[in-house]
């Protein structure tokens, strides 16, 4: 299928962000090695300025792959669904072939690697004496890395797809629904386990952000909460935003039928985990600040705390609508 | 604070291509303290080094070695991003040749250092037009500089040096492509902003600065190196 | 925020400026722009006529086949498939190609009797059911024999016999997509044209409850009926999608060597600042502007050149398309015709098409003029100082 528009041009944004990060591996090696804030020689002012065009480029970088995440997201949840037989929703579209997933999954991390180097990019520039030059540069080899991953993912992904193949769409996540609710087994069960785990979560997550003491738990403690804000929502509240009982694709969120709300819970549970990630290394890194950086963590822990409120105010607002107003 | 040093250098270098056969000692070994408020005087030949002492003093370039304090900050090291924040908020220099944008208008190179700190506009405006009638240039605002003669780019060039309100203003040879009558009009302009506080530092070997009674002190600049200069 | 906005009126007075230099940039870049829209845009405008032609088809159709050859059908199978479960309603159809030998073409004959409420149609006379001498047509066979609807036909059967109908009505060139080669005549009538015996059909339309269960049922139906072949609208719907995103590819392959081509020449002219660019970069240097804002600069004059561009390329690929009915791609679609292209495009954007036309033409740009940009931003502050 490379040959379709839409591909076409996730691909052409695909190679630009490669290209440009190349550029900027080339422009870091140099940084990497020769490095030294006391020089006044001219080595040393010419790393500085290159030291802008990668600060630049990984902005822009950020930007095209975005740009190109949210295409792709509208690639598998709407472009697609209408172009392979049987595939409703992103679900079918990404288990065509064992690259969906992992593209997926790889556009999701390359872009907080992004984002993280740009934080801690943010954050050196803002002090005359670059206290985390070059160490930050020590990331680039990763992001590229990761972009190169993306990249032969989503080429794989969509070289792969054949507009013949018959897809299942979520016919496993239909019967697996059906199963439990028919059988009253033990899913049930650990469905109302994984709320108890999500609140109690949710109250202990809650209580350290506030405490302000120790990001390690709390990083530990988000990596806790998304995969089970993750789940109960896929096994529990989503059948209330659906207003179906046994559907729980959590792909249909994406659809303009559902308000396009699953763009909103996830765009926050990422911003929630980035600011985490983010505050986490902002402790392990505030020594080497002149400057104080309170207001920059404070907003960090709102975003964080913030995130995952909101996301349980959401989700608990759907329940509370189908419980109490509809029945 | 009127009795410290607000430029104080040591042993300051400035050495282009160092260890290459086109080495150039520009600027060695310069020592200098200048409180607030003086007037100081920059003599040499042309080629002396006295431009390329100006820019690390103007923070437009940072030394090879030796230590630059200014207004109690040690500059000398700063990465440039963050040197060119400092020349913006505290320093103006009036460049040799106006160096004002051609296709702009008065008003816009008047304005232009204001920029990047995205001051309001009514703030912006108003200091455009305040400097423009102190300098006399009210009446010809909005037109393009491409129109003005020598001596009115001259003023456009000192209105933008001191459009961010500097405590220090450089000037390379201010008086260099101007008739004389202008160039006492402009130093008198000096004189003036010099009595209200500015700290001056200009190079020129211009006869006229020399006997000028605002110079508090004078200094020659000979291959890099720089000697206090006492009148006869 | 003010920052930005002192920066973007400084990028356009810049850019303004220097509009001599940048007007043949403009001009290539629209151009490139305008060719990848073209063929965006056209295809979308098929594919929404397509999917528009298809959406009143039945979601199964069933034909026969002997020897590999397709054969007509028995109008008895139909009574047989009322039965299956999930079969909504069965409706045998009696079509075929007539060919007109007066004009070397061949056209479409359908056998019909219902209304054909849901086609544009341009009726001589009231609606109602079509007689045994009426026919309906669509404008190919008018235009091509110079008839209006109220005129007389002749076509011949297979014996060589002329019957005469009279035209009760033409379709208009809104559904010319599916209906510019159609003739449509009572099922009596058609037969004998077409060569059919009373009790046979050409093919026999399903329609189903469920459309998602279609393929379920085309599954079971081909396994009980044997010398049958089914084919579901989905399949047809898909194929159509697939020829058209293929047809597009080529030509979007095409754009985007164009694309390089520019890019090239874009990275050239930035990369050549002139002495007097080269100048300016250095005054602002000098005046207090650092790298980022230079930078700053430099990517706003850049979303300026690359958005004037892109609005301006879709502005001429529009006009291309649907107001000059894509004249200059519609004759390699047309000569590789499995579909027919209309003669009059109707006019069909969507979001997605101009996101599409945005991003290509935007991120390649900027990537492109990054590292000129910032050669020109870290021209030394001392220069200006020096060039006296």
């Amino acid at each position: 299928m490379l040959n379709d528009a839409w591909i076409i041009v996730v691909l052409i944004g695909q190679i630009s962000a490669l290209l440009l990060l190349a550029l900027t591996l080339y422009f870091a090696t140099p940084i990497l090695r020769y490095w030294n804030p006391a020089s006044g020689s001219a080595l040393q002012l010419e790393l500085e300025r290159k030291t802008f065009f990668v600060s630049s480029a990984v902005e822009y970088i950020l930007a095209f792959q975005a740009v190109i995440f949210v295409l792709f997201l509208i690639i598998v949840n709407h472009y697609l669904p209408r172009l392979i037989n049987g595939a409703m929703c992103a679900s079918g579209i990404l288990s065509l072939n064992e690259y969906g997933y992992p593209a997926l999954y790889g556009k999701i991390a390359a872009l907080a690697a992004y984002l993280i180097f740009i934080f801690l990019n943010r954050l050196d520039l803002a002090e005359p004496a670059y206290p985390l030059t070059p160490t930050k540069y020590f990331l680039l080899p990763f992001l590229f890395w990761a972009a190169l991953a993306d990249t032969v993912l989503t080429v794989r992904f969509f070289s792969l797809i054949n507009p013949d193949v018959i897809a299942t769409c979520c016919s496993i996540s239909f019967s697996a629904a059906k199963i439990s609710v028919l059988s009253e087994s033990p899913v049930t069960v650990s469905i109302s386990a994984l709320l108890i785990a999500y609140y109690i979560l949710l109250v202990i997550y809650g209580y350290w952000g506030l405490k302000k003491k120790i990001a390690g738990l709390l990083l530990f403690l988000e990596f806790l909460l998304l995969p089970v804000s993750v789940f109960i929502l896929k096994y529990h509240f989503v059948k209330y935003i659906y207003a179906l009982p046994s559907h729980n694709c959590l792909f249909d969120l994406f659809f303009g039928r559902y308000y396009y709300i699953g763009y909103l819970l996830f765009g926050l549970l990422f911003i929630s985990a980035m600011a985490v990630i983010g505050l986490f290394l902002l402790n392990r890194l505030k020594k080497r600040f002149t400057k104080d950086l309170k207001n920059i963590q404070q907003n960090l822990r709102v975003a964080a705390m913030g995130g995952n409120l909101l996301f349980a105010i959401i989700i608990h607002l759907y329940w509370f609508y189908w419980k109490w107003i509809i029945l | 604070m009127a009795n410290e040093n607000i430029i104080r250098t040591d042993r300051l270098c400035k050495i282009f291509n160092p260890g290459a056969h086109n080495e150039v000692e520009a600027v060695l070994d310069v020592d200098l303290a200048l409180p607030q408020a003086s007037a100081t005087l920059i003599k040499g030949p042309s080629g002396s080094g006295k431009t390329t002492l100006l820019t690390m003093l103007g923070c437009l370039a940072k030394p090879t070695s030796g230590q630059y304090t200014c207004l109690g900050e040690a500059v000398s090291h700063w990465p440039e991003k963050f040197l060119t924040r400092f020349r913006r908020r505290h320093i103006g220099i009036v460049f040799q040749n106006f160096n004002l944008i051609s296709g702009l208008s008065v008003f816009e190179n008047i304005a232009l250092p204001l920029y990047p700190d995205g001051l309001p506009f009514a703030t912006v405006k108003e200091r455009v037009e305040q400097l423009a009638r102190d300098l006399k240039m009210d009446h010809r605002l909005y037109f393009k500089v491409d129109t003005l003669s020598g001596g009115e780019m001259q003023r456009v060039a000192i209105a933008r040096a001191l459009v961010n309100q500097p405590q220090i203003l450089i000037a390379d040879e201010p008086t260099a492509h101007i008739d004389s009558t202008l160039a006492k009009e402009i130093l008198e302009l000096f004189h003036s902003l010099n009595k209200k506080g500015l700290t001056l530092l200009i190079a020129s070997h211009d006869p006229l600065l020399e006997t000028h009674p605002m110079i508090d002190r004078t200094y020659c600049m000979r291959d890099g190196r720089l000697r206090e200069h006492h009148a006869e | 925020m003010r920052r930005s906005g002192y920066i973007i009126e400084y990028a356009l007075s810049s850019l303004l400026r220097r509009w001599k230099k940048n007007v043949a940039l403009l001009i290539i870049y629209s151009a490139v722009v305008a060719f990848f829209a073209s063929v965006l845009f056209f295809t979308s405008a098929l594919r929404e006529q397509s999917r528009l032609v298809l959406d009143p088809l039945p979601e199964l159709w069933i034909q026969k086949l002997s020897g590999g050859r397709l054969a007509p059908v028995a109008n008895a199978l139909a009574d047989s498939l009322r039965h299956i479960r999930g079969v909504r309603k069965v409706e045998p159809r009696v079509w075929g190609y007539y060919y007109d030998s007066p004009t070397g073409a061949v056209f479409t004959l359908i056998g019909s009797d219902s209304l054909f409420t849901d086609l544009p149609l341009q009726l001589a006379e009231g609606a109602g059911r079509l007689d045994n001498n009426g026919a309906l047509c669509g404008r190919g066979f008018l235009l091509s024999h110079g008839l209006i609807p109220g005129d007389q036909i002749n076509l011949l059967d297979n014996k060589g016999k002329m019957h005469s109908f009279v035209i009760r009505g033409a379709f208009t060139s809104e559904s010319d997509l599916l209906t510019y080669d159609l003739i449509i005549l009572a099922p009596k009538q058609a037969r004998r044209i077409l060569d059919l015996h009373e009790t046979e059909a050409t093919d026999i339309a399903v329609a189903v409850y469920n459309p998602d269960e279609a393929e379920n049922i085309a599954t079971k139906i081909s396994r009980r009926f044997p010398g049958i072949r089914v084919i579901s609208k989905s399949q047809l719907r898909i194929t159509y999608e697939a020829l058209f995103g293929w047809r597009g590819g080529i030509f979007i392959f095409g754009a985007l060597i164009s694309l390089l081509a520019f890019l090239i020449l874009a990275w050239d002219r930035a990369s050549g600042l002139s002495k007097q660019d080269q100048q300016e970069l250095g005054i602002l240097k000098g005046i207090g502007w650092d790298i980022g804002d230079v930078l700053a600069l430099k990517f706003w004059e850049g979303i300026i050149i690359a958005l004037t561009a892109t609005l301006s390329g879709m502005l001429l690929a529009v006009m291309h398309i649907f107001l000059f009915n894509a004249v200059l791609i519609k004759p390699f679609f047309i000569g590789w015709s499995i579909l027919f292209p209309p003669y009059k495009i109707p006019l069909y954007i969507s979001i997605g098409d101009l996101l599409l036309v945005l991003v290509i033409s935007v991120v390649p740009y900027l990537a492109a003029t990054l590292l000129p940009a910032w050669k020109g931003a870290v021209t030394d502050p001392a220069e200006v100082m020096q060039n006296g």
